[in-house]
């Protein structure tokens, strides 16, 4: 079943400039990371987020479907109409991939996590180990 | 994992959903439960750990989703700032009538000593009285001035009817004053939540 949230898209957002909605919160940053690489339902994306932070951000259900929400509403993610693996999978999983605004509001918030890494770097706070 | 430990904190989670709006729960909800299966089935450490992390979740995300809410939110802030306020004027009521008695009996200071039956009532006829009236708006859709007038009429009848049973042979027992002084509180707590409730915008009564 589709989330009906297409008539309350902010449809300006994906005519808006990515940079303009920067800084992410940390959660829809993580989300958005998830989903990066390939569509996901949503305790693959918590999975993921808790995985890739080694346990040190573990997104909550509220916190994650939250996000979610906002995330559609806003036009950064979509649901997909089909499962991807519908027979092997539950067929109550919902699963979500990034619009092309929210690829280009991921790669807009890397790259400005890139620059502060990049700033931290040449003030001498990153050993040539952690670089 | 027991499957009757998995099968009843999946009824409480799913039972602790209808915290959140309506519509909130209509598009996530039975994913929210689904996502709390998997944690519940997949946490190897301890449920305990799991429990404490979700329901610090659901607070923080129901607030958040009750704030955000395009028709209610400022309706929900109104509510809760409405409902700290008063909470806060109760305990500062109790407070202030348990320190007067505690005063007054140490110094004998007779203003306030003829004044003990009514402070005694209301100290701990609002104690509980309060949270009762509190608890059974919250959970729920009630008039809130009847609810009041049953809660604190039942509050304040059940310590006379005790008194009366058990101290009457004592030299010290009133019962007049014991009473006036219960009457006194009643129609202070009452009239209190009457008054509270006046201040009330329409479109926040609940449905009679």
């Amino acid at each position: 079943m589709a989330i009906e949230l297409e008539d309350e898209r902010e449809v300006v957002t994906k005519e808006e400039n990515p940079e303009d909605l920067l800084p992410l919160t940390p959660a829809m940053f993580h989300i958005l990371l998830a989903l990066a690489d390939r569509e996901r339902h949503g305790y693959d994306i918590m999975r993921e987020v808790d995985e890739r932070t080694e346990g040190k951000m573990r997104l909550g259900p509220g916190t994650l479907y939250g996000s979610i929400k906002r995330m559609l509403q806003s036009g950064w993610i979509e649901e997909l109409e089909e499962r991807p693996d519908s027979e092997s999978d539950d067929e109550r999983r919902r699963y979500y991939r990034l619009t092309d605004f929210g690829y280009r509001l991921a790669v807009a918030e890397a790259e400005r996590l890139a620059r502060m890494v990049k700033a931290a770097r040449n003030k001498k706070l990153l050993s040539a180990r952690s670089v | 994992m027991s499957k009757s430990g998995y099968n009843v904190s999946t009824r409480v989670y799913a039972f602790l959903l209808f915290a959140y709006p309506p519509e909130f729960r209509r598009m996530f909800g039975s994913e929210m439960v689904q996502v709390f299966r998997d944690c519940y089935r997949d946490e190897n450490k301890s449920h305990a750990r799991l429990w404490v992390q979700t329901l610090v979740d659901l607070v923080v995300s129901v607030f958040r989703e009750r704030r955000d809410e395009p028709l209610n939110g400022g309706l929900f802030m109104n509510n809760l700032r409405r409902d700290l306020i008063g909470l806060a004027g109760c305990v500062g009521i109790i407070a202030i009538a348990a320190f007067l008695l505690g005063y007054g009996r140490k110094h004998e200071v007779m203003p306030i000593l003829s004044l003990g039956y009514v402070l005694d009532a209301v100290v701990t006829t609002g104690v509980i009285g309060n949270l009762i009236v509190f608890i059974l708006l919250k959970v729920k859709k009630r008039d809130p001035v009847r609810t009041a007038a049953c809660v604190f009429g039942i509050v304040h009848a059940i310590p006379v009817v005790l008194l009366l049973l058990l101290a009457r042979n004592n030299p010290s027992f009133s019962l007049g004053n014991i009473v006036i002084g219960y009457i006194v509180s009643f129609l202070f707590w009452f009239g209190l939540h009457w008054m509270w409730n006046k201040t009330v915008a329409p479109q926040t009564m609940p449905e009679q």
